[in-house]
């Protein structure tokens, strides 16, 4: 019985190839899209789950009463071994870290790389697993470096890397080689070896190399900026482990950090998917849903595809209730077709996914795992999904055909059909409404992006590009950095030079609080180190005063609007010349006062922030160069030319600001492409439904056209018969949509300080392309019926 | 084997009762061979749904096999008419999906016979009408005739005791219609009882009695 009810499915697939492929693909696009957001979703749940002892494993936070007070993801230096040492009931090991950049070199190959000199007991408290060297020895020499397979490569073409040296530089321009003593094997994301952003450290340095860099020492317990993991006892709860950590701030630190800050213990389990607002849940959550609906969007494509499909087939039922089949087994013959079809789907399904997932890796910026990459339990609960799907699927078109009565449906009337006609109108209106606001979620997800990236900044971004420096640190240092940054700007290609600590890029350098002379309340400010050439660099303005100068007095300061307004001076000119202190010993002198700008992501207010000099501070980082409109890739080889000249030795990494913006805002431009395949997706998969259901509709209705012609239709006036119909349904979708799609993206666009007015624009071109769309659509696909000779199709009956 | 006791069916158009049958009373006994005639809506169709339970009649009394068939359960009805009923339609009603062998073979799945019989009944059957080297052929690779064989050997497979067809010839040309008539005369005489609706008198005349239908009242 089963061998005939699937022998009859597979020969109707066949024999309706047309409509059965359309089926298919769009069903097996919408199984894919889930496929590959599963993937996702699943690779981001992995993240730290690799760590040895994961479910003990912790990273100590801080909560600042303020927001901006302090760093939140890092603690105090020495918190975490103090923990150690006093409580080792409660901790079994720890692992600190001080992420510096700084220039490596082998040979010729100078990178800028992002190191780790942290505790020894790296290795060890996560179980990384090495290709090369032994755990117990790979930080036993100060001088020594375990690096990864991947930076192994890099310097040395090879994996194999053990007792070869690099050369490392400090930030006073001095070289020292550390001896490669470990190779780790590859290992994917973790909190641990990437903490902010994206990258991973290649180069991990045991604690003592920390003076050669003259870093802040891990004793020190006014360095706040040290990322420290905690690995707990068994049974150790988070609330035991907060209090410990309170009290030793208390006993050892300056009491402003007990009383501005709350030490919190988080789970490095959840720590990926938790930290900045959840935002990675967030993400996670959105693409879930989006994927659910495409599924749901194809899910129904299916069903309405094949009721209307399987009502060509009625007059079979007929005949086979006349040979005896009793609805039982009708039932079973549909369900086993939609087993086939769904189980059909899958197979295809798999296939597209195994031959997108590069595309999708490269959207989504992740690593997709092949097929064989999934655990075995996911093939099975796939097996029982598609049974589910399947028989749920069947279960309507079964039904409702199986229980027509037999007479009727010899003669094919499909009297009953109608009523149906009404649910297939509700479903495609769904599925109209789901694409609508796919659309609308790209015009504002693609209009707030370009806001990122606009004139809004309130600088000129354009042609800027930021070149990491070498480091000396010191008076001489900055003046030996002037004197190259005069000889940059003297080639052609470039109109203007500026050394910094910090770019656009929402990455200061840390914050101070001032107190303007004569008041009391503090104002807590960003503090950037520049020369004077940064405003023009990057196209600041000045509202009031003028920019940092040449030769001025290191105290001058420059601050902007916002935190002249925070200090109480209501028009910007009112600060000129006024006072600001940061500490009873330090005064500065406010020169000007420069325009608002987006210093940091527009999901941020903007906040108070000053220019102070370079002759204040000698610290830098970055060279942030303004080129001449012309051949880009020129200008950057002769930058590059330059630069090796300037600084033998030094890697010449540049970065334009655009992409420095990309940086910042990558959430929102994974969205933004995730939102352009959804568009497509939930386009392709609607436009296939109409296929599917205008071809059914058209052979059902081959007498009705024939007669109209015979009447004097017009082919156009047949063609409108269709298309009226989803017309008049569209426009229903958008009444819905519309109201939906305008309070979600209100509510996605509020998480942004600085966000575009939600205007009518979006929804009228997403309701005008998704019509416009399907009215072509229909028309190509009528054409040929109602041109057709009407003593064909009225001959067929 | 069949008593029907004044049945009447009918249908409401526009508040005007319509009759499609009126007042019909027949017995018709085992073995017999049948022709209905009558002009177009005269109710031969529905006469032959009501015997062949695929239609209800609205009044009156219905016994098959002695069994009143109104009175009996849906699961009853479904096992008597399984057993005993075998249909033949004008326009053949094979299923295009199936070959020959299969289409044949369909009312013996729903009769839950088993792999070994099915196949033993089904070659039985293609070898009387002649089509073993048809069997893997779809319908419409078939002439009109022959997919009424088909037809005919779809509905006697499964050994049943009354065969109904409706214009079993209406599609035919006159020649083929003659084939037909014989084989359901050959039938017939192998112990099948068979009511056929028709319009000719040359068909109607194999039958062993004729009932003549006029606005759903028997005539004479």
């Amino acid at each position: 019985m089963f061998q005939a009810y699937f022998k009859i499915a597979w020969r109707n697939l066949w024999r309706h190839k047309g409509i059965s492929a359309i089926n298919l693909i769009g069903f097996s696009l919408g199984i894919m899209f889930t496929f590959v957001i599963g993937a996702y979703i699943w690779n981001e749940f992995q993240v730290n789950r690799k760590l040895k002892n994961i479910d003990r494993q912790f990273i100590i936070q801080s909560e600042w009463k303020e927001e901006g007070m302090g760093p939140e993801i890092t603690t105090l230096a020495p918190l975490a071994k103090e923990l150690g040492r006093t409580y080792p009931q409660l901790v079994s090991d720890y692992y600190r870290w001080d992420g510096i950049t700084a220039s490596v070199s082998k040979g010729d190959a100078h990178f800028r790389e992002e190191l780790q000199i942290g505790d020894p007991s790296f290795l060890k408290m996560f179980g990384f697993p090495l290709k090369e060297g032994d755990v117990a020895n790979a930080f036993r020499d100060p001088f020594s470096a375990v690096i990864t397979a991947e930076a192994a490569t890099r310097y040395f073409g090879k994996e194999q890397a053990l007792g070869q040296t690099l050369s490392i530089e400090n930030f006073s321009g001095e070289r020292k080689e550390f001896r490669v003593s470990a190779v780790m094997e590859a290992m994917p994301y973790n909190s641990v070896t990437g903490l902010a952003g994206e990258g991973q450290a290649q180069i991990y340095l045991s604690e003592p190399a920390i003076a050669f860099f003259g870093r802040a020492r891990f004793d020190d317990w006014s360095n706040a900026v040290i990322p420290a993991y905690i690995t707990l006892e068994e049974g150790v709860t988070v609330a035991e482990m907060e209090q410990a950590a309170k009290a030793l701030i208390r006993k050892h630190a300056h009491p402003y950090f007990s009383e501005n800050m709350k030490p919190s213990v988080v789970p490095l389990k959840s720590y990926y998917l938790d930290s900045h607002q959840g935002v990675v849940r967030n993400m996670l959550y959105t693409l879930f849903f989006v994927s659910q609906f495409i599924l749901l969007m194809a899910l129904i494509n299916f069903i309405n595809i094949s009721v209307s499909a399987s009502t060509r087939r009625i007059r079979e039922i007929g005949v086979r209730k006349v040979l005896g089949g009793v609805k039982k087994q009708l039932v079973g013959q549909f369900l086993a077709e939609s087993v086939v079809m769904v189980f059909l789907s899958v197979v295809l399904a798999l296939l597209m996914y195994q031959v997108s997932r590069p595309f999708f890796s490269g959207i989504l910026d992740r690593p997709l795992a092949g097929l064989g990459g999934f655990p075995l339990y996911f093939f099975v609960l796939l097996f029982i999904g598609l049974i589910v799907v399947g028989i749920l699927t069947g279960l309507f078109p079964a039904f409702v055909l199986s229980s027509f009565k037999t007479i009727d449906s010899l003669k094919g009337k499909l009297n009953s059909v109608s009523k149906n006609i009404w649910l297939r109108k509700v479903l495609v209106g769904l599925q109209f409404s789901i694409a609508m606001i796919v659309l609308v979620g790209v015009f504002v997800i693609s209009g707030q992006v370009s806001l990122f990236f606009g004139s809004s900044l309130g600088y000129n971004k354009d042609l800027v590009v930021s070149v990491g420096t070498p480091r000396y640190w010191s008076p001489e240092g900055v003046e030996r950095m002037k004197t190259a940054r005069n000889e940059l700007k003297k080639l052609a290609q470039v109109s203007e030079a500026s050394i910094s600590y910090a770019i656009p890029d929402g990455k200061t350098g840390g914050s101070r609080q001032m107190v303007r002379a004569g008041s009391e309340i503090p104002v807590l400010m960003n503090v950037v180190e520049a020369d004077e050439n940064y405003a023009a660099t990057y196209g600041m303005h000045m509202s009031a005063g003028s920019f940092l100068k040449s030769n001025q007095d290191p105290a001058a300061i420059v601050i902007n609007e916002t935190a002249a307004r925070a200090f109480g001076w209501s028009e910007p000119a009112q600060a000129i010349g006024m006072q600001l202190r940061p500490s009873e010993e330090e005064t500065f002198v406010i020169a000007g006062v420069v325009s608002d700008f987006h210093f940091a992501s527009m999901k941020e207010e903007i906040r108070p922030l000053c220019f102070i000099s370079l002759d204040a501070a000698p610290r830098y980082r970055f060279m942030s160069l303004k080129l001449n409109p012309g051949d880009l890739s020129k200008s950057i080889h002769a930058l590059e030319a330059r630069w090796a000249e300037l600084f033998p030795g030094a890697p010449f990494e540049c970065k334009f600001m655009d992409e420095s913006l990309a940086t910042m805002y990558r959430t929102e431009l994974r969205l933004e492409k995730a939102s352009y395949t959804a568009a497509a997706l939930s386009i392709i998969v609607v436009l296939l439904g109409i296929v599917g259901l205008v071809s059914v509709s058209i052979q059902k209705r081959m007498k009705e056209i024939g007669i109209r012609k015979v009447l004097g239709s017009s082919s156009l006036s047949i063609s409108a018969l269709f298309i009226r119909d989803f017309l008049v349904t569209g426009l229903v979708a958008a009444l819905i949509a519309c109201p939906l799609a305008f309070y979600l993206f209100r509510d996605w666009l509020n998480d942004y300080s600085y966000r575009i007015t939600l205007s009518v624009q979006p929804f009228m071109m997403a309701i005008s392309i998704l019509l416009c769309l399907v009215t072509i659509l229909i028309l190509i696909q009528t054409y040929k019926a109602a041109v057709a000779n009407p003593v064909k199709s009225l001959r067929t009956e | 084997m069949i008593a029907l006791n004044h049945i009447y069916k009918y249908v409401n158009q526009g508040g005007t009762r319509v009759f499609l049958l009126r007042d019909i009373s027949l017995n018709i006994a085992q073995g017999e061979f049948i022709s209905i005639m009558g002009p177009s809506g005269s109710g031969k169709t529905t006469l032959l749904n009501v015997m062949g339970m695929l239609d209800e009649a609205d009044e009156g009394e219905y016994l098959f096999l002695d069994q009143p068939v109104k009175a009996l359960k849906e699961k009853q009805r479904s096992a008597l008419y399984k057993q005993h009923i075998g249909f033949v339609f004008q326009a053949y009603h094979l299923i295009d999906e199936l070959t020959v062998y299969e289409n044949i073979e369909t009312p013996l799945l729903y009769k839950d016979y088993k792999s070994s019989e099915r196949s033993a009944m089904v070659c039985e059957m293609l070898d009387k009408f002649n089509m073993v080297a048809k069997k893997d052929l779809f319908p419409h690779q078939l002439s009109g005739g022959q997919q009424q064989l088909v037809g005919i050997a779809r509905a006697i497979v499964s050994k049943p005791t009354l065969l109904l067809a409706d214009e079993p010839t209406g599609n035919l040309n006159s020649q083929q219609g003659q084939e037909i008539m014989e084989l359901f005369k050959k039938l017939n005489s192998e112990g099948l009882t068979i009511i056929q609706v028709t319009h000719s008198e040359k068909n109607a005349a194999y039958g062993s009695r004729i009932i003549n239908l006029s606005d759903g009242r028997i005539e004479n």
